[in-house]
Formats: C-alpha cells, structure tokens, sequence
C-alpha cells in the first residue's frame, strides 16, 4: 500500500468535486419551491438526458450505432424484456461492425 | 397519488439484476483505467482509492491523460467538474422522487448515480417503480464492475479486451434507447424531447464537449417550463404552500 501525498491529495479534491456535482442540484432544488411550473421543467430533464447520451457516439460513431439504436428500441416497442432488448442493441452493433 | 418512497435491500437487489451488462462493461472501462493507470505511474492503491472514491471514469482518465504536463489542481477540478456537470442536473430532476427519503438515505443514493443507473432508474420510476433501492442497486453493481476492474487491470492491463468487438461500448447507449424507447410511449408531450434533439445535434456540430448532455437536458428544462400551462393561481398555492 503505497501512497503518494500529491497524489492522495489530487484524489481528495477530484473527489469532492465529482460528489458536489452528484449531490447539487438534489440540495439546491430544496431551496426552490416545487411549483408546477418547475415540476414540467424538471420532469422533461430524464428523456433529455438520455438523448443528450445517446446522440455523440451515434452521429461519432454512424452505421453501426444506428443500427443498434434503432434495434435497441424497436424491441422495447415490441414489448421484450428490457435486459433482451439491451443484448440485441450490443450484438447488432457487434455484428454490423464485423460486417462492415 | 403515487405511493410514497421507500430504498428497499429488495429494491437494490432488483437494480443490481437489472444492471449486469452495465456493470460488466463498466469493469472493461475500469480495466483500461487501471492499465493507464499502472502506465501513468499510480500505484496500485492510489489507482483502486481513486476509482472507488472519485467514481468518474471520464475524468479519471482525463486527469491522467493531462498527468504528463503537470496539471495544477485548479486544471484538475475543473476537468473533473465540467465532465461531471449534467449531474447537477440529474440530481435536480431525481428531488420529486427521492425528496421523500430521510437526507441520509437520499445522499447515499445520489451518490451511486452514473449515466446507466440512472437510465435504468428512471425507465423503472416511469413504470410506477418508487423504490429508490432499484437506483441505487443498479449503481453500487456499475461501482464495484468499475472498482474491480480497476485493480484487475492495474495487473492485467495487456489482456484487456476491445470493449469495441462486442459491443460493449454500446451498452450504456442501449439503455438510454430503452429508457427513451418506454418514455416515448407514455408521454403525449414531445416538444422538449424535440427541442433537446436538435439543441445536442447542434451541439455535436458546432461545440461537441463533454457537455452535450448538460446542453440536452437545459434546454428541455427551460422549454417545458416556459411552456408550461397552469391556472396562475396554482403556482402561487404551490409556491406558498
């Protein structure tokens, strides 16, 4: 167990500036009073999020990210298990770059 | 009325279930942290503390892919607090749900989000799941895939696999498409979905950073609130409340 000082202090300030952005917005929205208004706007974040993930790599990454998306989805929509539908958006994503 | 929240040992065993392809794609991550690493001249316990603690994998690797210029401590906070902004956001959006469980129990869940837990919490939460344990779960199984692989790869750097070949990198975009997918269906409303599109495409084009998904998810904030419809007395009532 070996332990640099420069080092353990680096980890310390990466840290507590990776767990202030976790904790933030939680404890700051204590603050702001949930109206309406700011319950629409905090419940359209989730759906955001996820297209603000899954659009770099899909536009970086083309053919195969696409296939995987749209594959990804039509078996949520079919109705599978959300596990299967993950598998099959990993192995048509593997697939389509083997193939191409 | 939504039943109320609880964090259930039920709940998080459910999450950790539901996560498994994620967790075991973050532990090819935490391989390749853990070669970099070993290479960036960590030892192997500076390299586990800081996965285990930090629990950031693109900032980790952006502080030690910076390592070589010396990087001064502003530098790396920084780095660590751009890569990390979207949680701010993601914390706020998870206080409807998780503002009902004690602070003790509230902060101990925030702090096991990532991008796939998260994913997988909110798809749950929008099928009426109000058991916090299920995000939770599905953080502390993506965590120990990150810490394990960490120390793994410290030692076996050489035989970490292409997470490329099977599609491993691809898991944490699968589901979000499955989250996207659920949520789709049960909204009416896509405007702020449709605004965030077009605000990340533009993004990618013109500004592409690790701030995508921050640019994604204000711009749906401030469509849906903007937009929002209420008698103006319900939000002085709430407001007073």
């Amino acid at each position: 167990m070996t332990f640099d000082q420069t080092i353990l202090i680096i980890i310390a300030v990466m840290t507590a500036a990776a767990a202030a952005c976790r904790l933030a917005g939680f404890w700051f929205m204590r603050l702001i009073p949930i109206t309406p208004r700011v319950e629409a706007g905090l419940k359209a974040i989730p759906i955001a999020v996820m297209i603000g993930i899954i659009v770099p790599p899909v536009i970086k990454g083309g053919i195969p990210e696409t296939v995987g998306l749209i594959a990804t989805m039509a078996v949520v929509k079919l109705g599978a298990n959300d596990l299967i539908a993950v598998l099959i958006g990993m192995a048509s994503v593997a697939a389509t770059r083997a193939l191409l | 009325m939504q039943s109320s929240t609880t964090l259930t040992a039920s709940g998080v065993w459910r999450g950790l279930k539901m996560a498994l392809p994620y967790a075991a794609s973050s532990g090819v991550y935490g391989l390749a942290f853990g070669l970099l690493a070993n290479q960036t001249g960590l030892s192997v316990a500076e390299s586990v503390a800081m996965s285990a603690l930090v629990f950031s994998g693109t900032a980790q690797i952006a502080v030690l892919q910076s390592w070589a210029s010396n990087p001064s401590l502003i530098a790396i906070t920084l780095t660590v607090l751009i890569v990390n902004l979207r949680y701010i956001l993601i914390g706020a959006s998870l206080r409807p749900w998780l503002g009902q469980l004690s602070p003790l129990k509230s902060t101990a869940a925030l702090l096991t989000i990532v991008d796939g837990s998260y994913a997988i919490g909110m798809r749950e939460h929008a099928k009426g799941e109000n058991d916090a344990g299920v995000l939770a779960g599905a953080g502390i199984i993506s965590f120990t895939g990150w810490v394990v692989g960490t120390g793994l790869g410290f030692y076996m750097g050489s035989l970490v696999p292409n997470p490329k070949v099977i599609g491993l990198d691809f898991v944490v975009i699968a589901f979000c498409a499955s989250t996207t997918a659920l949520m789709l269906g049960t909204t009416r409303d896509f405007l702020p979905a449709a605004v965030a599109l077009i605000a990340v495409v533009a993004c990618e084009i013109w500004a592409p950073g690790p701030w995508s998904v921050v640019v994604a998810a204000l711009s749906a904030l401030l469509t849906a609130a903007l937009r929002h419809k209420s008698p103006p007395s319900a939000d002085a009532e709430a407001a007073n409340a």
